[in-house]
C-alpha cells in the first residue's frame, strides 16, 4: 500500500509538473489572433444554434444594414436608396461581396431571404403572416423585384416605413444556392453543418472544438475593404466565475456579452489593471422600469382604480429618489431618467423633464384625489382603504428585490404602501403578465425591445401588444400617436410623432424609468479601431474590418 | 452461502433499476401541470392547440398507459432514452456525447481520493492523536465545510489566476494536437483536484475511524506481540478489515461524485453530463433530466455491484465460507 501510494504520488507530481510546464509554454503571443471570452455556451456550431447564430452575426453572417451607436445606419451587405414618397426602397449589394464558398452574393440572395423567412419562420415581408390563433399580420412589402444585373432588389411598400432599416439589422442574409430546394426551401435540418456556416462577412468559420469550448473563425481573404491586423478570432466559453479572471490575466482580449456588458463590480475591479480599458457604451435599454397597469380591465385587486389614476402615478413618480437609485444600482455612468422614459440615443429621442424627488408633490396629488392622512397615520387612506398597490417582479435578477425595497421605502416616506409579489418561474410570471391581473410590474427593457413595435418602448406600453403591453395603454390619444409613428413617411415625420409619444409618456405616466445606464465594456489596450454597433456593441462586422492588435 | 447473498444483491439491483425506470416514467406524468408540457419541456403558454395535439400524439399520450410504458421500456433498452424537443435529438445520443467528459473527471477523482483517503486514514488512525492525525483530520474537517463551488473558485484563484500554472477551464486548448494527452491532463488537474478534495473527507474519516476501532482488536495486539512491523500490521491486517466498509462507501459515493460534477463542470466550463443537467433544469427539459437521472442511477447501481464483488474478493472469511459451503 505504501509503495502504491508513493508511486501514485510520484506520478501525480511528475504529471503536474509536465502539464504546468506545457501550460506555461503554451502561453505564446498571437498578435494576429483576437481571443474573445464569452458566457455563451455553444452546444453546436450551426445556424440553428442560438449562441452560434448571435456570434456569427458579429463577424461572419451579414445583415443588409447595421445600426450605429448614434442611431444612424451604415451599409453592411447592401447600400440603399429611397424614393421621394418613401414607398420604394432599393437595396444594392456592395461590390465584390461573395459567400465563403466563393459564390458571388447577389440581390437574389436578399430577396430569397425575405421569402425564406416568410415561408419558414412566419415573417411577414412579402406574405401575410397567420398566427397559430389564426390572427393575420399583413405583409410589409407589396412587391420586390431583382434588377437585370442581379445587383439590386427594389421593394415597394404599401405604406411608408421609416423604420424599415431598423427591422433589417437583425436579418442575416442567406445564401440562396444553399437553402433553395428547387422552387421550395431547405429547412435548417436539411442542410449540413458546413453549409449552414457559410456567410459573407470578413471572417469564415474555421472550427468548433467542444472540449476546448471554442469556436474559431479565420479571415476571409476575398472580403473587400478589410484593413484589420486580426487574422483569426477565437471565441472561448468561460463560466461567470472565471471569465473576469481570464480577462485580468490577459488570457482573453475582450469580453463579449450580447446585449449586455460587464457588471459594474467586475468592471471596477478590471479598470485597475493597466493593460485593460473600460468604456461605457450608450445604451438604449432600460435597466429598471416600474410599469403600471393603466387599463385595469382585468385587474381584480383593490388598487385597480388607484393605479388607473394619472395623479396617483404622478405621485409615485415624484416620490422616488432617482439619485439614490442610480447610485445604488447603476454604474458610475448611470444618469437620472426623464419623464418621457425613452433614453438618450434612441431613434426619435426627444427631451422631456428630468425626474427628481419632491416629497411635497405626492402629498398634494394624493389630497387632490381625496386621500386623507391623520396625524400619526403611516399611510394615506382613500375611501376607507389604505393607499397601497402591489408590484410583481421576477427573481432571476437578485437586484430586483433590492430595487423593490428602495421603492417601498421611498413611497412609505410619502404615505403610500407597497407590497410585492416575486416570481421565480418564468412561466408563472408570464401567466400573471398575460392575465393582466396586476397593479404594476418591475421589469427591465432591452434595447431590442425598446426598438420593437413602433419604437420608443411602445412594445412595452401599448395595450394592443399581446406579448408585452405591460402598461396597457388603450387611450385614443395613444392610438393616434401609434398611427402617426407607423405611417410616418420620413424621419422628420417620425421624429415629430416620437416627440408627441414621449410627451404623452411624460403626461400620462404609464411607467417610470428608474435610471438610465450605459453598457460597460472591457478590452485589452492592445486593441484599437472599434466601431460601436447599437445591436452588437463593440464586436461587430464594422469593427472587424478595422480592428488592429498591437504588441 | 455467499453466492446466495450476491444473488440477493443482484436481484436487489435489478429491482432498484426497475424502480428507477418506473419512477422516471411516472414522474412527469404525475407532476403538477400538463404531461405534454412537462415532457416537451416548453412553457405551456407557448404551445398552440395545434402543436399541443402534435406533441400529444408524438409522445404517445393518446395510447393506454401500459402501451406508453412498454414504449418507454423499449426506449430505455435501446439506449434512446426519450427525445429532447429542446435539442431536437434523442437523449441517449446527447448523454453518450457528454458522458466521456464527466467520466474523465469523475473516475480519476474516485480512484485518487479513495487511495489517498485509505492510506492517510489508516496511518492517521493507527497513530491516533499524532501529528498526521491532527493535521489531516483538522484539514479534512475544514475542507468538508467548504461548498464545492467555493472550493473550485479558491483553487482557480490560486493555481490559474495567481500562479498561472493551470487553465481556467474546458478540457483542452484550442489547436491542441501536439501533446494532446498532456494538454488534456493539464486541463483536468483542477476539476479532478476539486472533486478529490470534496470526496476525500468522508472516505478519510471512514478509514481513520475503522482503523482506530481495529487497533484495539485482538488480532492487532497479537500481531504486535509477534513483533510484526507496523507497516505489516497496517497493510496486511488492518487494511483487510478496513477495506470492506471502505469499499462499500466508495461504491455508494460514486453517485455523489457524479452529482457533484454538476457544479464542477459549470465552474470549469466542461461540456459533460453535469452541464447537460444544469441546462435541462433551466430550460425545463424533462426528458434530458430523466435520461441523466436514469444513467446516474444505473452507474450507481453498477458501482454497488462492483463493490460487492470486490468485497467478496478481498474478504477471506467470505471466500472460505463460500468454499466450505460449496
Amino acid at each position: 500500500m505504501k509503495k502504491i501510494f508513493k508511486a501514485l504520488t510520484c506520478v501525480v507530481i511528475s504529471a503536474f509538473l509536465c502539464c504546468a510546464s506545457l501550460g506555461c509554454s503554451n502561453k505564446g503571443e498571437y498578435d494576429d489572433t483576437l481571443r474573445v471570452g464569452t458566457l455563451a455556451k455553444f452546444t453546436n456550431a450551426n445556424r440553428s444554434e442560438y449562441d452560434f447564430d448571435v456570434i456569427s452575426g458579429t463577424l461572419s453572417q451579414l445583415a443588409p444594414v447595421a445600426l450605429n451607436g448614434d442611431g444612424s445606419f451604415s451599409p453592411l451587405l447592401t447600400d440603399w436608396t429611397t424614393s421621394e414618397n418613401g414607398l420604394v426602397w432599393t437595396f444594392t449589394v456592395r461590390d465584390n461581396m461573395s459567400w465563403h464558398d466563393g459564390v458571388a452574393v447577389t440581390a437574389e440572395d436578399v430577396l430569397f431571404t425575405f421569402n425564406y423567412t416568410d415561408a419558414v419562420e412566419g415573417a411577414n415581408w412579402l406574405k401575410d403572416a397567420v398566427g397559430t390563433d389564426l390572427s393575420v399580420t399583413p405583409k410589409r412589402f407589396l412587391s420586390a423585384e431583382v434588377s437585370v444585373d442581379k445587383r439590386s432588389v427594389s421593394i415597394t411598400l404599401a405604406s411608408p416605413m421609416p423604420r424599415l432599416l431598423n427591422g433589417l439589422t437583425a436579418l442575416r442574409v442567406m445564401p440562396k444556392h444553399v437553402y433553395a430546394n428547387g422552387a421550395g426551401y431547405k429547412l435548417a435540418a436539411e442542410v449540413t453543418d458546413a453549409q449552414s456556416r457559410i456567410g459573407c462577412g470578413p471572417y469564415a468559420f474555421d472550427s468548433f472544438d467542444k472540449n476546448a469550448a471554442t469556436v474559431k473563425f479565420t479571415h476571409y481573404e476575398a472580403y473587400p475593404d478589410y484593413s484589420s491586423s486580426v487574422k483569426k478570432v477565437i471565441i472561448k466559453t468561460y463560466s461567470e466565475d472565471t471569465i473576469y479572471l481570464a480577462m485580468a490575466t490577459g488570457e482573453i482580449d475582450i469580453i463579449y456579452n450580447y446585449s449586455g456588458g460587464v457588471p459594474a463590480a467586475y468592471a471596477q475591479y478590471l479598470s485597475r489593471n493597466q493593460s485593460l480599458k473600460v468604456t461605457s457604451l450608450p445604451s438604449t435599454a432600460l435597466p429598471a422600469v416600474l410599469g403600471f397597469n393603466t387599463d385595469g380591465a382585468a385587474n381584480t385587486s383593490d388598487a385597480k382604480e388607484l393605479v388607473k389614476n394619472v395623479k396617483f402615478r404622478e405621485a409615485v413618480r415624484w416620490a422616488l429618489d432617482y439619485d439614490n437609485i442610480k447610485s445604488l444600482f447603476g454604474t458610475n455612468y448611470a444618469t437620472s431618467p426623464n419623464s418621457g422614459i425613452v433614453p438618450v440615443g434612441s431613434v426619435g429621442y426627444a427631451t422631456t423633464q428630468a425626474l427628481s424627488r419632491d416629497v411635497a408633490k405626492p402629498e398634494g396629488l394624493l389630497r387632490e384625489m381625496g386621500a386623507t392622512r391623520n396625524v400619526g397615520d403611516e399611510y394615506y387612506s382613500l375611501g376607507g382603504k389604505t393607499v397601497e398597490f402591489n408590484v410583481i417582479y421576477r427573481t432571476n435578477k437578485a437586484v430586483n428585490a433590492r430595487i423593490i425595497e428602495v421603492i417601498t421605502s421611498n413611497l412609505k416616506d410619502v404615505g403610500i404602501k407597497v407590497t410585492s409579489t416575486p416570481y421565480a418561474v418564468l412561466g408563472d410570471y408570464q401567466t400573471a403578465l398575460w392575465s393582466r391581473d396586476y397593479d404594476s410590474i418591475l421589469f427591465g427593457a432591452t434595447a431590442y425591445g425598446m426598438s420593437g413595435g413602433q419604437g420608443l418602448g411602445t412594445t412595452y406600453f401599448d395595450g394592443n401588444n399581446s406579448t408585452q403591453g405591460i402598461s396597457q395603454i388603450k387611450t385614443s390619444e395613444f392610438s393616434t400617436i401609434i398611427s402617426a409613428l407607423s405611417s410616418a413617411k420620413n424621419s422628420d415625420e417620425y421624429a415629430a410623432a416620437a416627440s408627441a409619444c414621449q410627451a404623452y409618456y411624460a403626461s400620462y405616466a404609464p411607467a417610470i424609468a428608474l435610471y438610465y445606464d450605459g453598457s460597460l465594456q472591457v478590452y485589452s489596450r492592445a486593441l484599437e479601431g472599434f466601431h460601436v454597433d447599437a445591436s452588437f456593441g463593440l464586436l461587430n462586422v464594422q469593427t472587424f474590418k478595422t480592428l488592429t492588435k498591437t504588441k | 452461502m455467499r453466492r446466495a447473498v450476491n444473488l440477493k444483491n443482484i436481484i436487489f439491483c435489478v429491482i432498484s433499476l426497475f424502480a428507477v425506470i418506473v419512477l422516471n416514467f411516472f414522474l412527469p406524468r404525475l407532476m403538477p401541470g400538463d404531461a405534454v408540457v412537462n415532457l416537451v419541456g416548453l412553457e405551456g403558454e407557448y404551445v398552440s392547440a395545434e402543436l399541443y395535439d402534435y406533441y400529444y400524439v408524438s409522445l404517445g399520450l393518446d395510447k393506454p398507459i401500459f402501451t406508453q410504458f412498454i414504449k418507454y421500456l423499449g426506449d430505455v433498452f435501446t439506449g434512446r432514452l426519450g427525445y429532447s424537443y429542446g435539442y431536437e435529438r434523442t437523449v441517449g445520443s446527447l448523454i453518450g456525447e457528454r458522458i466521456s467528459a464527466t467520466l474523465q473527471i469523475a473516475l480519476p477523482a474516485v480512484i485518487i481520493s479513495s487511495l489517498l483517503a485509505l492510506y492517510l486514514g489508516i496511518n492517521a488512525g493507527y497513530k491516533q492523536g499524532g501529528l498526521l492525525d491532527k493535521t489531516i483530520t483538522g484539514a479534512s474537517l475544514f475542507v468538508n465545510a467548504i461548498p464545492s463551488f467555493l472550493l473550485a473558485i479558491i483553487l482557480i484563484l490560486v493555481f490559474a489566476y495567481n500562479l498561472g500554472w493551470l487553465p481556467y477551464g474546458s478540457l483542452n486548448s484550442p489547436d491542441a494536437e501536439v501533446g494532446w494527452f498532456w494538454d488534456r491532463l493539464w486541463h483536468l488537474v483542477l476539476p479532478i483536484t476539486t472533486l478529490v478534495l470534496l470526496s476525500f473527507p468522508s472516505k478519510y474519516f471512514m478509514a481513520r475511524n475503522c482503523t482506530v476501532a481495529a487497533i484495539d482488536d485482538k488480532y492487532v495486539i497479537y500481531a504486535k506481540a509477534r513483533g510484526l512491523s507496523n507497516a505489516k500490521i497496517k497493510y496486511r491486517h488492518v487494511l483487510v478489515n478496513v477495506c470492506q466498509p471502505f469499499i462499500v462507501m466508495v461504491g455508494t459515493s460514486f453517485g455523489k461524485i457524479l452529482s457533484g460534477s454538476v457544479i464542477i463542470e459549470t465552474v470549469f466550463s466542461v461540456q459533460g453530463m453535469g452541464t447537460l443537467m444544469t441546462g435541462a433544469i433551466y430550460s425545463q427539459d424533462y426528458p434530458v433530466l430523466q435520461g441523466c437521472l436514469f444513467v446516474t442511477a444505473v452507474m450507481a447501481i453498477i458501482a454497488n455491484l462492483i463493490t460487492d464483488v470486490v468485497c467478496v474478493a478481498l474478504d477471506a472469511r467470505q471466500r472460505l465460507g463460500e468454499a466450505n459451503n460449496g
